[in-house]
């Protein structure tokens, strides 16, 4: 207490401030929730934004070391776009170039429609067909079937939205079979930035197939056996010397091409949020002017018993300064627990805050100390430049 | 006696709140200020958002929102329509346009040595072709025979005008040149649309695989398909039936799910607009206190005393409220000319914003001035004159 | 008990404490005072500071209850009444003269008069009334003055006029000629006399002043919350 007191002698002007503070304690504690608001809506906007990051990018985590190869429509032709077809002598090319790694052709048939046991066609649903689908995704139900066998898995929003389960029957019609399928498993969810589009599809075995077209094929390199820059070098050397042929895409390129939508849009919302921060400066401004309004005696015998224009200004900016730190103060931990709260719902752990979220939290209590201060200025302007004279009528 | 005194004295409560409200001048402009931006950012966000919404919409719509498309079904035994298949198609649907179209696959011959694939549309007549897509250069011949018609991607891609020559070949026929004679204009998109369009007497089957029924809205379109499927579709699947609605509806949803949620987050800044006011009015009632101890004293019941306190939040929030909505407006305006092409497109969502932003400007003031209006009314009159 | 030249009462009150409690003490402002106002009566209450006058005119006014004893307005124990019927009453039958007048700053002297029915949306009779009750205690060409142009004695007559607006059976005053000089005391005693004649108003002032005790019909001392003598 003792060293309490003597340090609070070397901030006398904090030691003032305090004071006033708690003196209109309605005022001051309104005007920190301001703050307190503003800080959160930043910071717990930036949190929320990056746990929906996050969990939509999780989709990614089994595509490590995957390209995608596909065929260019118009070789010759600069802005051509991938949707073309790879032929099975390609395909072979392909199994050359890219060495150990293992590649795997992907079957998207063309009119391709999925329907229910009583005929209606399943919207927006997409048959694929790949060799070894648990390479890349997990169960949520059921199991994967073999090669051969007359049954798919579907994706997770499929089963949602049409209501099957494991054991019910489809009827997948495409260019060169309409049959009746078993439903062997369904696919844990995985977001709309997986890169087959999962959730959407049914996946047929390849041996439905006699004769099957590949729309693309993925490219994985396992990270003990090489890298897959040096592998998509090798694939870019053999298809794409003069002409170019195919088209080859890191997941990982197509991820962070993501990962930036996703903070733009980020940015965006953090900025609507912020207004609220700005309206939280108009607030402490507010409440200063109405602070040096009612000690205008006072602050006129500071300034008559010799404090400086730049005392008195300190002081009352230190004082807005105050509710500010008091804002931060509260309003950190409580976005820290709302960040909380929405990675166990998205993510599935409190803790998982990343370095990019907690940015976002400091953002927010910076900008929330800082609009105090500014707001702060002018009436501290105001009571420093008032006539002592007329502060004391 | 002056009129304006004998007005006033009929709203007594309004004419004592604007009186207290410019008391404090620089103290309520603030709080109004606070309400301003929160109703800025609430009107701008969803306003906006709506004439994104409506613009985007009505792209769709012109690119066949208000096209019923109708394929063979898979129970068919064939797997295309024949002219018969399209009359009974007709019949069904009465006095509205079904336009019967085949899609295939040919070759351009550019040079003799060389081909490219190129995606066709064999259309029955000139006017048919006229009905699904919009002609930008050129003129239809009445009789259509030897002429192509092309998008304007594929001419500008490809350098063609009208006059040029086009050698086409599908499958294993033998090539026909045909005659440019008009462009389509952008844009083209949208269901069943190719990059060259060929008169279907040139198709020596008269097999069409696609119709579309042209009908005068989304909502005509939903009504033509229920009534396709009823016809056709009842045991067995004849036709495959599709049109846009249901897909604009999701559309629909997922922007004002998006716009609501921007919204919201727009609105955190209206929630701290409320506390100004809250400052504001706890302010101007410990300020007045023995003011309003006096007029309890002389006979003011608390309802009264809330009531003028009340006016005065209100007429803060009124006042920050409308310079709001008169400063998003000019912003809004700038959405709509982007999004609708003209300034003044107000559409009925971006009005009902507009008013909801203000409405919920007031009614936050109105709340935030209840806790201070209570406390007052409710402090006894001897506590607050006891100096 | 009441007579002839005696009439019945406005005002009645028996054995009436007021107690405050603050920060745990107990203070007794009024300890068991018993009092009756007539009709057209002037009753001085004087008394060091701190003897009650003041809870006391409260009390008078309705604008507070008593901790224990009754006080009757025409029979009825106004404890009874909730907060509506005593806010009522006492815009009825009751007006207040305070100590610093709490005229309001930002109204001129005819609206501050007014104050009391501004509620009523009656603008004409209410603007004629005030006119009248100003130019009555001599201030007919101060309508449009504020309060901050007013001298005291000014701002005290305004606060007079104030009372006096929803015609009250009883007005209360609490040391109204404290800061005046003895003419303008003089007049408001005047005023008062003309409203007690004319009018049949009790009138009940606290004072300090033995020239307005002198005046009156009947003086309360107060010591200690307690009436003595
Ligand atoms: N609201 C209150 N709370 C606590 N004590 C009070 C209150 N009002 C009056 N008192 C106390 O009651 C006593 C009488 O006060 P008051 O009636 O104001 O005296 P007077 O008007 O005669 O000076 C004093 O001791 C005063 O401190
Ligand atoms: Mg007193």
């Amino acid at each position: 207490m003792r060293l309490l007191a003597r340090l609070a002698g070397y901030v006398p002007t904090v030691v003032l401030a305090r004071r006033n503070v708690s003196r209109a304690s309605a005022r001051s504690a309104l005007a920190v929730v301001a703050v307190v608001i503003g800080v959160v809506a930043v910071g717990g906007v930036g949190l929320g934004g990056e746990a929906f990051t996050q969990n939509q990018l999780e989709a990614y985590d089994g595509f490590g070391g995957v390209a995608t190869v596909s065929q260019l429509d118009y070789p010759d032709d600069g802005a051509a776009e991938p949707n073309g077809e790879l032929s099975e002598q390609e395909v072979g090319r392909l199994r050359q170039a890219a060495g150990s790694a293992a590649v795997i052709p992907v079957v998207r048939p063309a009119n391709d429609t999925v329907r229910t046991p009583d005929g209606e066609a399943l919207f927006t649903v997409r048959v694929v067909s790949m060799s070894d689908p648990s390479r890349f995704y997990e169960l949520r139900s059921g199991s994967f079937p073999a090669s051969s066998s007359r049954a798919v898995v579907v994706g997770s929003r499929v089963a949602e939205n049409n209501d099957l389960a494991v054991g019910d029957r489809v009827t997948v019609s495409t260019d060169s079979f309409a049959r009746s399928f078993r439903v062997a498993g369904v696919l844990k969810g995985q977001g709309f930035s997986d890169p087959l589009s999962a959730d959407r599809s049914v996946f047929v075995p390849v041996g439905q197939f006699d004769d099957p077209t590949y729309d693309e094929a993925l490219v994985q390199v396992d990270a003990q056996d090489g890298s897959l820059d040096e592998t998509v070098e090798r694939v870019e050397t053999e298809f794409n010397g003069r002409d170019r042929s195919v088209f080859v895409d890191r997941v990982s390129d197509q991820r962070d091409q993501r990962a930036e939508t996703f903070e733009q849009i980020n940015l965006f919302l953090l900025g609507l949020g912020a207004v609220s921060l700005l309206v939280a400066a108009v607030t402490i401004t507010n409440t200063m002017l109405m602070s040096i309004a009612e000690r205008e005696g006072e602050l006129g015998v500071l300034r008559a018993v010799g404090y400086g224009t730049w005392a008195v200004l300190r002081l009352v900016v230190v004082e807005a300064a105050l509710l500010g730190v008091a804002g931060v103060a509260v309003g950190v931990p409580l976005t820290l627990g709302i960040g909380a709260a929405v990675n166990h719902a998205l993510l599935g752990d409190p803790l998982a805050f990343t370095a990019t979220g907690l940015r976002y939290v400091a953002l927010g209590a910076a900008l929330g100390l800082g609009i105090a201060v500014f707001g702060g200025l002018y009436p501290a302007w105001r009571a420093a430049t008032r006539e002592p004279v007329e502060a004391l009528e | 006696m002056s009129l304006r005194h004998r007005l006033g004295g009929s709203v007594p409560v309004l004419v004592a709140a604007v009186r207290n409200v410019s008391r404090a001048k620089l103290r309520s402009a603030l709080a109004a200020a606070a309400i301003l931006i929160g109703v800025v950012s609430i009107a701008v966000v969803g306003a906006g958002g709506e004439a994104f919404k409506s613009g985007q919409l009505q792209r769709v719509e012109s690119q066949g929102a208000t096209n019923v498309y109708v394929f063979p079904g898979p129970d068919r035994e064939r797997e295309y329509f024949t002219r018969e298949d399209l009359a009974e198609i007709q019949e069904t649907v009465g006095t509205t346009g079904v336009v019967a179209t085949t899609t295939r696959d040919g070759q351009w011959h550019r040079r003799s040595d060389r081909s490219e694939q190129v995606s066709l549309n064999y259309v029955e007549s000139a006017a048919a072709l006229r009905a699904i897509t919009p002609v930008a250069r050129g003129e239809l011949p009445s009789t259509w025979r030897r002429q192509a018609v092309v998008s304007a991607r594929f001419a500008s891609d490809h350098g063609l005008a009208t006059g040029d020559r086009l050698r086409i070949s599908t499958g294993d026929e033998s090539v026909q040149t045909y005659r440019v004679v008009a462009v389509l204009s952008e844009p083209t998109g949208g269901v069943g649309s190719a990059e060259v369009y060929l008169p279907a007497r040139a198709l020596d089957d008269r097999q069409y695989d696609r119709a579309r029924v042209l009908t005068g809205s989304a909502d005509e379109a939903e009504l033509t398909a229920a009534l396709l499927r009823e016809e056709f579709n009842e045991r067995r699947d004849r036709l495959l039936v599709f049109e846009l609605t249901s897909l604009l509806r999701l559309f629909t949803q997922v922007v004002n799910g998006i716009n609501t949620f921007l919204v919201g987050i727009g609105a955190i800044s209206l929630v701290v607009a409320g506390v100004a006011i809250a400052n504001t009015m706890l302010m101007a009632v410990i300020r007045r206190r023995e003011e309003i101890g006096v007029l309890r004293a002389v006979g003011y019941s608390r309802g009264a005393v809330v009531r003028i306190l009340l006016a005065e939040a209100g007429l803060i929030g009124a006042a920050g409220a409308t310079a709001g909505v008169v400063l998003a407006l000019p912003a809004v305006m700038v959405a709509n000319a982007a999004f609708l092409g003209d300034p003044l497109a107000f559409t009925p969502g971006a009005v009902g914003y507009l008013a909801a932003a203000f409405a919920f400007g007031v009614g936050i003031s109105l709340l935030a001035g209840a806790y201070p209006a209570w406390r007052a009314a409710n402090e006894r009159p001897v506590d607050a004159l006891r100096g | 008990m009441a007579t002839a030249d005696e009439p019945e009462p406005i005002l009645r009150g028996q054995d009436v404490v007021r107690e405050y409690r603050t920060g745990g003490q107990t203070v007794r402002a009024l300890d068991g005072v018993d009092f009756a106002i007539r009709p057209a009566e002037f009753v001085a209450v004087v008394g060091p500071s701190g003897s009650g006058k003041s809870t006391l005119l409260n009390l008078l006014g309705l604008l507070d209850v008593p901790t224990s004893g009754r006080v009757e307005l025409g029979g009825e124990d106004v404890s009874t009444f909730d907060q509506g019927r005593r806010t009522r009453t006492r815009k009825r039958d009751v007006g207040f003269i305070f100590q610093s007048y709490y005229l309001i700053p930002t109204l001129t002297a005819l609206e501050n008069v007014e104050v009391p029915r501004l509620l009523d949306r009656t603008p004409v009779e209410t603007r004629e009334r005030a006119t009248e009750l100003l130019e009555r205690v001599g201030l007919g060409d101060r309508l449009d003055h504020a309060p901050d142009e007013l001298s005291g004695g000014q701002k005290q007559r305004v606060a007079t006029a104030r009372a006096l607006i929803n015609d009250p059976n009883l007005l209360l005053a609490d040391e109204p000629t404290g800061n005046l000089d003895r003419d303008t005391g003089d007049s408001i005693l005047d005023l008062f006399d003309d409203l007690r004649t004319e009018q049949d108003v009790a009138v009940v002032t606290v004072t300090h002043d033995e020239y307005v005790a002198d005046a009156a019909d009947r003086v309360v001392r107060l010591i200690d919350g307690e009436v003595r003598g």
